[in-house]
């Protein structure tokens, strides 16, 4: 399972915050947030409004869920509020989903803040709010991450 | 905000702490209105649709000209020398299959140029499934 390579091209106009507070750290600089053999399943890119791309895969395919911060799939909502300057993705019609937020971003200040993430759906163990990032078994908080390609990687792929 | 540590590295995770078991999202969906949806099971393929029922009517026409050409055959050799063995095939139902087949190619030529809603929609779907 670990080598399989998914087939996924990435979008060119995708350009990473050289700043961004994430779940009570700070990125600096940093790429992807995870690097899943190859397969990046998340992108939070530069723009006036934070341009999002969000893809879970099905056998070797990428499939895109969230596309330019526009919502693909009618499971998923992405709502912008443009006077509070936030943006957030959520499932909707999920049964047995209580909490159907996955993402939450204020990008109101020059620093964006990521207030919320939960990846569980989409398949990766990543979920935090304003001040822990949990990965894993592992929880984050008040850490720098900078000049790195991937936050996340799985053990066998190379960085 | 207080740092407690720079951290210049990945956090390297194996596979099963990284993914989880559940994902939600599994099918790629097509948004079918119900506009569209008629389009799809009313209407028709067009001139392919012609094209089919006209195949079919001259293959018909045909399998009575083969019974007739069978018939024939089984007459003649049975049939003495100078025995005349009549054909009971007429010279219009021969132009008329291969009349038939002619104009159900040119039905099934402007149906590959000429595109009906329906298999504009279809074409859309297939799209919309391969460009995801």
């Amino acid at each position: 399972m670990s080598n399989e390579v998914i087939n996924q091209l990435l979008p060119q106009e995708y350009k990473q915050y050289q700043n961004i507070t994430f779940c009570g750290n700070t990125f600096k600089n940093l790429k992807y947030l995870i690097d899943d053999n190859g397969f990046i399943p998340f992108l939070i890119g530069m723009g006036d409004i934070p341009r999002l791309w969000i893809y879970t895969k099905k056998e070797l395919n990428a499939v895109v869920v969230v596309q330019d911060s526009v919502a693909i799939l009618p499971v998923i909502r992405v709502d912008i509020y443009n006077n509070e300057k936030k943006i957030s993705v959520e499932f909707t019609q999920v049964p047995g989903v209580a909490n159907t937020k996955i993402f939450e971003m204020d990008f109101s200040a020059e620093i964006p803040v990521v207030t919320l993430i939960d990846l569980r759906p989409v398949g990766y163990n990543v979920f935090g709010d304003t001040t822990i990032l949990n990965i894993g078994e592992q929880k984050y908080q008040g850490n720098m991450f900078e000049n790195l390609i991937s936050l996340v990687k799985l053990e066998n792929v190379t960085n | 905000m207080s740092y407690t540590k720079a951290i210049k590295h990945p956090i390297v995770l194996s596979s099963s702490e990284l993914r989880t078991e559940q994902i939600l999202i599994l099918q790629r969906i097509f948004p079918l209105d119900e506009n569209n949806f008629n389009k799809l099971i009313k209407n028709s393929a067009g001139y392919k649709d012609w094209a089919q029922n006209i195949f079919l009517m001259s293959v018909g026409w045909a399998f009575k000209l083969a019974s007739a050409l069978i018939a024939f055959l089984i007459a003649y050799h049975a049939a003495e020398a100078n025995e005349k063995v009549p054909i009971d095939i007429e010279f219009w139902e021969v132009i008329s299959v291969g009349l038939a087949l002619f104009i159900c190619l040119v039905l099934y030529i402007l149906g590959r140029y000429i595109k009906s809603d329906r298999d504009k929609l279809i074409a859309s779907i297939e799209s919309h499934f391969q460009n995801l």
